[in-house]
């Protein structure tokens, strides 16, 4: 029996994985476990199901290729070539591809680089630019050739001939597409002559739209600091530059017609605002003649004699009332003093001399109304209507009352 | 100063902004709260403005659409020339 050194029977049964057409390219499914992304760039893992595992590795070249970012527990079909890692003595699995199982890979990359660049803010509203209205020059970035290209064209020229388009030519599928729009943005953005930049391409399969998925061209995207409308197929496909374009449009054409304004209906509307603008003014003006107009035409201003006599006139007429007033009120005092006067001339004692009466008093003045207050030689007056008489009292006859006067 | 020199420079402001003050003016002078000669000021930006608008917007020149082309690290402008599909 040969004795063999470890290299020597390590490198046979090597040779025997190598000779095998089986392992030599083999595809195997399985879930991952210990996955670890070295910073080198090579993965290393191991794929089990419930009874075995076996290692596996996949190398930097291959790994930066993957559209997905493998993690433990994930279900998996791995490719590549079956062979004895000689230095460990370990049978491997050196993987070409990883797909991701029960799920078509390019939908789990773009699921989970939505994730992660959403989780970024990259998506966020806050970060989308409003559209110029009436942009002077549209960049446009897609193919040279080709029907998105064409309907660019004719609808913008329909809506406003005036706005000019300046194309960056890309390739918009393919391993060189990304870095093309990436290049066009960086470009168009540097010249910084566009307004506004429309990114488009057709409708295609989810591969052929791919490059509208790449991680750099969604960031070239969102740090564009041009507003950017997309067109990525059609009505139904959802790419991530969509999500990180300031607006998207359903097709090309619709790109077009969000981005150049119709320049009719823009003319008539400043033609409008224009029109009332001038009647606007033209009413501020007429009201304020009108006011004008009031206050010079008032009477007060052209009859200003009229003002004058009406107000002579009412004074004349007050006049005359305080004249009318005091009078009567003359008249009515005139008349309660007659009668207070006629009153006390008939209450005066000294009216009854003139009817025949006579006052006596004596010499201190005392009228006398009684014979018992009388002497005989008393010295006395007589008061008569027309003077007073001295007499001198010859008798005293009580009850008698003089000739002609007897008592009754 | 700067003052005057903005209203010099009507020319370049951009037609968002002219339409814009157009807008807020007409609805200003609406109002008719605002002395006569401010209104008259007014109505005369306005119609500035306006004219400004209507320039800009100006679309009988049509103008040509042009394609960016790398011409040994440099960026030369050519006239676009749409090309059939092939």
């Amino acid at each position: 029996m040969n004795i063999f050194s470890v290299s020597e029977i390590t490198k046979y049964i090597k040779g025997l994985f190598e000779y095998d057409d089986k392992v030599a390219n083999v595809l195997v499914r399985g879930e991952i476990s210990n996955f670890k992304h070295h910073f080198s760039g090579h993965c290393y893992f191991t794929l089990k199901d419930n009874h075995a595992t076996i290692r596996a590795v996949m190398f930097k070249s291959r790994a930066q290729v993957l559209k997905f970012e493998p993690k433990d527990g994930m279900k998996v079909i791995a490719s590549g070539q079956i062979t004895v890692f000689e230095r460990d003595g370990q049978y491997q699995l050196y993987v070409q591809q990883l797909v991701p199982d029960g799920i078509g890979e390019l939908s789990l990359a773009f699921a989970q680089l939505k994730e992660k660049l959403e989780a970024e803010g990259l998506f966020a509203d806050v970060r989308k630019k409003t559209l110029p209205m009436l942009p002077k020059i549209v960049g446009i970035i897609t193919s040279a050739t080709g029907a998105v290209l064409r309907d660019i064209i004719t609808v913008s020229k329909r809506r406003h001939p005036g706005v000019k388009l300046l194309l960056y030519p890309v390739l918009v599928q393919g391993p060189e597409a990304p870095l093309q729009i990436v290049h066009a943005l960086e470009v168009l953005n540097k010249l910084g002559t566009v307004d506004v930049i429309i990114v488009g391409r057709g409708g295609g399969s989810i591969e052929d739209l791919w490059s509208f998925n790449d991680e750099r061209v969604v960031r070239a995207i969102a740090a564009s600091v041009i507003p950017i409308v997309s067109a990525v197929g059609h009505q139904t496909d959802y790419t991530l530059t969509d999500f990180a374009a300031d607006r998207r449009a359903a097709t090309p054409s619709q790109a077009a017609e969000i981005v150049v304004p119709d320049v009719r209906e823009l003319i008539k509307y400043v033609t409008t605002l224009k029109n009332m603008l001038c009647n606007n003014v033209y009413n501020v003006v007429k009201n304020k003649r009108l006011r004008v107009e009031q206050s010079t035409t008032s009477r007060v201003l052209q009859y200003p004699h009229e003002f004058i006599t009406n107000r002579q006139q009412m004074l004349d007429t007050y006049m005359d009332r305080l004249d009318k007033s005091v009078k009567q009120i003359i008249m009515v005092k005139q008349h309660q003093f007659a009668i207070s006067a006629e009153k006390l001339a008939m209450l005066n004692p000294l009216a009854v001399l003139g009817r025949g009466y006579s006052i006596v008093r004596n010499t201190h003045g005392q009228s006398v109304n009684t014979i018992s207050k009388v002497q005989p030689g008393e010295q006395l007056e007589i008061v008569l209507n027309q003077g007073v008489i001295n007499v001198e009292v010859k008798s005293v006859q009580e009850g008698y009352y003089g000739k002609g006067q007897e008592k009754r | 100063m700067a003052r005057a020199k903005k209203k010099d420079n009507l020319d370049d402001i951009c037609f968002e902004e002219a339409l814009e003050k157009l807008e807020v003016i007409v609805k200003q002078l609406e109002k008719g709260e605002l002395s006569l000669d401010e209104s008259l000021g007014n109505f005369a930006e306005g119609v500035n403005l306006s004219k400004v608008c209507l320039d800009k917007l100006d679309y009988a020149q049509q103008q040509i659409d042009k394609i960016l082309v790398e011409v040994q690290g440099k960026i030369v402008e050519k006239p676009l020339i749409v090309q059939e599909e092939e």
